[in-house]
């Protein structure tokens, strides 16, 4: 709004124009309150003549309110008798200003218009400060909602973080804590409260500190691989994932590890394996039996033979003793054997040759009614070592072998040959020259429970188990399978170490 | 005695105690550790007897018999073995094998002894080649007196177990031999068997008893020898091999298992058979449960 304008309507006159002039206001006319509107300058003050109101209407009136809400208007009383009755007591309220016409003439008019455009003047940073004042409170309502709605979602997060049932802890670039939550805490066995800004190794115990160490340097290296490790600790056992976590610029922004008590599923898995190997024990069962009773009647028939000879025969006497006592360890050896396999045993997680694990694996085959008729054929390589629990794999490689005879059904060979694949890999190929792998089941082998055994014979679960333990020991298995003519190929990476010496 | 017995096991142990055992009886024994072995020996001379493991690695006792048989048909032969004869049903019957010997636990050799005598002399009529005490003997001419009898003969057993045993098998046997050796009816029609049947002279069924400290025996005999091996073995077969379905084949079978059930039930059963003259069934408990295990397969035809 330009406030040196001054629109005068009705009102002409040389000395108020030579005297607004020389107190810097420019003078806007109008004829009528009508053609106020027609104006195009926004003026600050409004100077009415008495006689543009002798009609003064309702609506008039109001307008002229509505004006003077907006900028201050003086009326020119050219005779009071005249006035409208309801502008004169607005006059006399105060509510509009008045003017006579000597006081133009006389130039006194130039002292109330200043007055009045310091009021405008007054009047408008009012408004403007009323303005700001309401942008302010909106303002202020906003952020009170932002802030209502962050709250919540940080109770959101809060919440969630503390009623996962998965540990979570955060570090930055450093290693060092942003956050761990109640249930890494639990997991962890920690009691400390405080642990911002503390280095993750202070609170990880120490037989898994080498561990999360390891994982963590590794996860740094190379972003793109997430890595997972399963530990013991405190008689659990948990799956810890190291991630990198990664900022909106795709920069790395710290480490999330997360962790999970999977106790329960180790449990269940080493159950299930157990109880497939028991049920392949149960198979091979009779033909345990059978391989004591041949031992066993030796030793009955040279009871007989000792009962029967005069004990003065020393030579007699001595060789039927001799063969007692071999055949005696014989039932022994063949009982250890058994044992060895069944055995729920802690496990034996080392280092172990892959020539020694077939021929275990051969032996217990061989307890099956219809091994013997087959051809076996040994092509092992120089003896390479893998990583792992010696049990689990004995149990891969009987699985597949007892497939492989039952395959073959009492005439065939059953080849079996180790050696190393590429990137340092130890492979062994369980070949038989059975009738092959129909294509339509190739791809069921691996299903659990899936057999093409006869009811009662088999789990449906031994190389759905292979299939397990060897992936789990980060290996494959494939198949190759025409008529007289399948091959097993299981892969496992090879213990570099052990190998190279 | 101057029989030779080729003996075959892949047990070196066990050539050596058995030919031990043989020798001590008056045999002369060979040892061959396998079936190739075992052939190129019977090239070389002539043996009375080939006796051989189940078995073994290569060729097995059934091929082994089977070759030998075939090139030289005078040759008697028996196959022994540490394993479930049962198992061995299917292929007894392929290879036509009636007797094979358990290598039992306690060891069993009183029992080879009379076995190896047998075959190799022919003669294996007569209970009294199994029990030395006396034997009593009777004729049955009709079912109501088979009844009468089985209780009599039943009482006569010192063991209570014994006895147990004894009477369901000997019922099993006597209705058998009346129906099939006497009379010739049809398994499959048994609602259509005269419930009182009395036998002609020539049709009578003779039963023989006995016992000794060892054992007690019964002997069922007919004078048809109307039964084969071939049927025995094909009925012991069909109720103990087992289908896909986990069931035993003949378990619908309308006949045929009075045979298996006798076997299960009697510590030994033993089948003689004159073709078109007699068929003898033995039946024998061991007073003592000492060679409680797998039982031999003891078919003699003739």
């Amino acid at each position: 709004m330009v406030l040196t304008h001054i629109l005068c309507v009705g009102i002409t006159s040389q000395v108020l124009e030579r005297t607004c002039a020389a107190h810097g206001y420019v003078l806007v006319h109008a004829p009528s309150i009508e053609a106020c509107a027609q104006v195009d300058q926004v003026c600050g003050l409004m100077l009415l003549h008495q006689d543009v109101l002798s009609d003064l209407s309702v609506a008039s009136m109001e307008q002229l309110y509505f004006l003077n809400n907006t900028i201050p208007v003086i009326i020119l009383i050219a005779d009071y008798a005249r006035l409208p009755v309801s502008l004169g007591s607005k006059l006399r309220e105060g509510t509009l200003e008045y003017v006579y016409e000597h006081e133009i003439e006389s130039g006194l008019i130039a002292g109330r218009i200043d007055r009045l455009y310091l009021y405008a003047q007054l009047n408008q940073s009012i408004l403007a400060m009323q303005h700001n004042l309401g942008d302010q409170q909106t303002l202020r309502q906003e952020l009170k909602l932002r802030e209502t709605m962050l709250d919540h979602e940080r109770r959101l997060n809060a919440d969630l973080i503390a009623s996962l049932t998965i540990g979570l802890i955060i570090l930055d670039t450093d290693g060092q804590i942003i956050l761990l939550n109640d249930h890494a805490r639990l997991l962890l066995a920690i009691a400390a409260n405080d642990l911002f800004g503390v280095s993750y190794f202070s609170i990880f115990p120490a037989e898994i500190r080498a561990d999360v160490a390891d994982m963590i340097s590794s996860v740094q290296a190379d972003s793109t691989q997430d890595r997972i490790k399963k530990v013991r600790f405190n008689h659990h056992v948990l799956e810890i994932s190291c991630h990198r976590m990664i900022d909106y610029q795709r920069r790395s922004s710290g480490i999330l590890l997360l962790m999970q008590d999977i106790s329960e599923q180790e449990a269940m898995s080493a159950q299930l394996y157990q109880a497939e190997k028991l049920a392949t024990m149960g198979t091979m069962l009779s033909g345990i039996a059978h391989e004591l009773r041949n031992p066993l009647s030796i030793i009955s028939a040279r009871l007989l033979r000792l009962r029967m000879q005069p004990l003065s025969d020393h030579v007699q006497t001595d060789k039927n003793l001799q063969s007692i006592e071999t055949q005696v360890q014989r039932c022994a050896a063949i009982i250890d054997n058994l044992l060895n396999f069944a055995r729920n045993r802690v496990a034996r997680t080392g280092y172990h040759g892959i020539n020694e694990i077939c021929e275990e694996a051969i032996a217990y085959a061989a307890y099956q009614a219809n091994f013997s008729a087959l051809k076996v054929c040994r092509k092992f390589g120089e003896e390479l070592f893998v990583y792992g629990d010696r049990s689990r794999f004995v149990q891969v490689v009987l699985n597949i072998i007892n497939n492989a005879v039952d395959a073959m059904n009492d005439a065939g060979t059953l080849t079996i040959k180790t050696g190393a694949g590429d990137g340092g890999s130890v492979l062994v190929d369980i070949n038989d020259t059975g009738p092959g792998i129909d294509k339509a089941i190739r791809k069921k082998i691996f299903d659990p429970f899936f057999t093409t055994r006869e009811p009662g014979h088999g789990t449906g679960l031994g190389l759905t188990i292979a299939y397990k333990i060897v992936t789990e020991s980060k290996g494959e298995i494939r198949v190759a399978s025409e008529p007289g003519n399948t091959t097993f190929t299981i892969k496992l990476p090879s213990s570099k170490e052990k190998n190279n010496g | 005695m101057d029989e030779s017995i080729l003996l075959v096991d892949d047990e070196h142990d066990f050539l050596e105690v058995m030919s031990d055992l043989l020798r001590d009886e008056g045999y002369g024994v060979t040892c061959a550790h396998n079936g190739p072995e075992a052939l190129a020996l019977l090239e070389q001379r002539t043996f009375d007897l080939l006796l051989s493991d189940i078995n073994m690695p290569g060729m097995k006792g059934f091929e082994l018999l089977a070759t030998a048989q075939k090139r030289y048909p005078a040759l008697k032969r028996a196959l022994i073995t540490a394993y479930d004869v049962r198992d061995y049903l299917s292929y007894a019957k392929e290879y036509d094998i009636g007797n094979i010997i358990t290598k039992s636990i306690n060891f069993n050799f009183d029992e080879i002894r009379v076995l190896l005598r047998n075959i190799l002399t022919e003669e294996v009529f007569g209970l009294d080649r199994y029990i030395t005490g006396p034997i009593g003997s009777s004729t049955i001419r009709s079912i109501a007196n088979a009844d009468d009898l089985l209780t009599r003969i039943i009482a006569t057993f010192p063991n209570p177990v014994t006895r147990g045993k004894f009477k369901h098998a000997l019922g099993e046997i006597i209705i058998n031999a009346v129906y099939y050796g006497a009379k010739n009816e049809r398994g499959d029609k048994k609602e259509l068997w005269p419930a009182n049947v009395t036998l002609a002279p020539h049709e009578a069924i003779t039963v023989a008893w006995g016992s000794d400290a060892v054992m007690s025996g019964v002997a069922v005999t007919d004078q048809r020898g109307a039964l084969t091996k071939k049927d025995v073995l094909y009925w012991l077969e069909r109720n103990t091999v087992r289908g896909a379905d986990g069931l035993s084949l003949g378990i619908l079978d309308e006949h045929g298992k009075g045979l298996f059930i006798t076997r299960e039930t009697t510590d030994r059963l033993i089948i003689n058979i004159k073709r078109d003259k007699t068929t003898e069934i033995i039946m024998l408990n061991y007073n003592q449960g000492k060679y409680d295990g797998h039982k031999p397969l003891w078919i003699h035809e003739f």
